[in-house]
């Protein structure tokens, strides 16, 4: 059962609970994980090219677009009307992409073509028994 | 001092269908309302090509031509950005009135004057930043002068504009029509122009406030006091609850038979009674009509409508749907194409004096029994999850067409947009 924090706790019948002022509001993984609830997007990973990085086709992934991309972070880039999830390097010479693949070599996207970070990823949902597919 | 400023997003529906579609990005988009009928949204790049309102099967020549892209209205989707975009703009405020799906009149008193622009200008960048839709603000001291600096902030590229002059507001003011300053309107902008030969805003700004008020009513010398820089219409941070309930839309296909019109009546009245519950509300007043496509001028024309009142006023659903179908039976005429049923709920009253009744052993405590469980229900599972026979169940046959509609992005985990990995 979810509790949220401002709800009561069951009272007991018996002893009361010793541990009721103890209480604390149970554990919500919605707001650990969206800190920007208005800037957060969830994504559907397909393909493989992530998969170093721990990003399965099927993955859910958690996108933020409040947060700045970092050197290296894995995001959701618009390049060329696609949408492609890779490690994002700004370069003198433009965007590099990088996937976490062998077959996937490294994609340069010079200054004048679009490219765009759409969101930076900021969690992936993987289910590791595929129970959902 | 300009403290009301007013934020609308650009083309708000073309905006959203285009935020996972960067594919499309300056491409001609329009979007179309229910069934697919007629042009409610365009992009900037639509604007000159095709006319606001217009039906889209009489441009299908123009569409093709220039490679319009043609969007059914997904209001899912509209819906979730529009919370969003309202949530930020909240944070720049300490009071908001969300005035529309796309629109808040925003107070802005507590932001130092020198600081305002400064503030407005980051709350766009952050709209835009966060949720990919472009936005336009417009300030100064009154909501109907806030209206007409947005219009004005649309034609540049800050996308913003203050009116914090004398001078500059009237410039604008002589530059523009009485018909598209704010609730004036074709009609009322008719009757300014015959009865006192006023045709600008300016000259209405400058009108004998009390031969226009005699002539046009208090909302008109409202909006005369406002263009003037006097607020005469405060903000409304509580919305008031609706005073009339309607649920009109057409068919997907035209209805001939008695059962298939009163299936709809009652989807109809379904939903309308739903958004009754939300609001707290009793209706006493129940207003049906039926109508045929009057766009077909080949085909026989008929339009009928009845006003029902109830014998008290009542939120429970199996009344209002019987009391809609007898009606719809009333009205049926056979041997006609129906493409439209509406069902209007009016005489509102709060619900509040039947709850108290809650306990009391009265029938209709079974009934609002009733309507907590199926509201219990929906919340957990869905809206749809349960359903009264009568309304012919999630897709009935006559539901309404939306050939082009989007993926539901942000609400259905079966349409999340995809990103190749």
């Amino acid at each position: 059962m979810r509790r949220d924090a401002d709800d009561a706790s069951q009272p007991t019948t018996g002893f009361p609970s010793l541990a009721q002022d103890y209480a604390e509001s149970s554990l919500n993984l919605h707001a650990y994980v969206v800190r920007h609830p208005e800037a957060t997007f969830f994504w559907r990973a397909q393909g493989g090219g992530m998969q170093g990085a721990g990003i399965f086709s099927g993955d859910i992934l958690v996108v933020d677009r409040a947060v700045e991309p970092h050197q290296g972070d894995v995001v959701v880039a618009a390049v060329a009307g696609e949408y492609l999830v890779r490690r994002w390097y700004r370069e003198p010479e433009g965007i590099m992409l990088l996937a976490e693949h062998p077959d996937h070599p490294p994609l340069l996207v010079s200054a004048e073509e679009p490219c765009e970070c759409w969101g930076v990823v900021v969690a992936v949902v993987h289910d590791p028994n595929r129970r959902r597919a | 001092m300009t403290t009301m400023a007013i934020c609308d997003a650009n083309s708000f529906y073309c905006s959203c269908e285009l935020a996972f579609r960067s594919d499309l990005a300056g491409k001609p988009v329009v979007v179309v309302g229910n069934n697919d009928g007629c042009i409610v949204a365009r992009s900037a790049t639509a604007k000159p090509l095709l006319p606001m309102g217009a039906p889209i099967f009489q441009h299908q020549q123009r569409i093709k031509q220039y490679g319009v892209i043609v969007f059914s209205s997904n209001y899912a989707l509209y819906h979730e950005f529009s919370q969003r975009i309202h949530a930020i703009m909240g944070r720049y405020t300490d009071q908001q009135e969300i005035f529309s799906i796309d629109e808040s009149f925003l107070h802005l008193g507590a932001i130092p004057p020198a600081d305002r622009a400064t503030a407005m200008q980051e709350m766009r960048q952050t709209i835009l930043q966060e949720t990919g839709i472009p936005v336009s603000v417009g300030v100064a001291t009154t909501k109907v002068l806030a209206k007409l600096a947005a219009d004005q902030a649309k034609t540049t590229s800050e996308g913003i504009w203050m009116f914090d002059q004398e001078t500059g507001i009237d410039q604008v003011l002589a530059a523009t029509t009485t018909e598209d300053i704010w609730y004036i309107g074709t009609q009322r902008a008719k009757t300014l122009k015959e009865r006192f030969g006023i045709t600008t805003g300016l000259q209405l700004k400058r009108a004998d406030i009390v031969r226009i008020r005699r002539a046009l009513h208090v909302p008109v010398a409202r909006v005369v006091c406002e263009l003037r820089g006097i607020s005469a219409l405060p903000l409304q941070t509580i919305a008031p609850p609706r005073m009339e309930i309607v649920c009109a839309r057409s068919f997907g296909r035209s209805v001939t038979s008695l059962p298939e019109l009163c299936e709809a009546a009652a989807a109809y009245t379904a939903a309308a009674t739903r958004r009754l519950w939300q609001q707290h509300s009793l209706v006493a007043t129940l207003c049906v009509s039926l109508m045929t496509n009057r766009f077909r001028e080949d085909q026989p024309q008929y339009h009928a409508s009845c006003v029902v009142h109830l014998s008290r006023a009542t939120n429970t659903l199996p009344e209002l749907l019987a009391t809609a179908q007898e009606t719809v039976t009333r009205l049926y005429q056979s041997g006609y194409h129906y493409r439209k049923v509406g069902i209007m709920l009016t005489d509102l009253t709060s619900d509040t004096l039947i709850q108290g009744d809650l306990f009391a052993a009265d029938p209709d405590a079974r009934q609002q029994r009733l309507i907590a469980t199926i509201r219990a229900i929906e919340a957990k599972f869905g809206k749809g999850a349960i359903f009264f026979a009568a309304t012919g169940g999630p897709t009935p046959a006559w539901a309404m067409r939306q050939e082009h509609c989007s993926p539901h992005y942000l609400t259905n985990w079966q349409e999340l947009p995809i990103a190749r990995a």
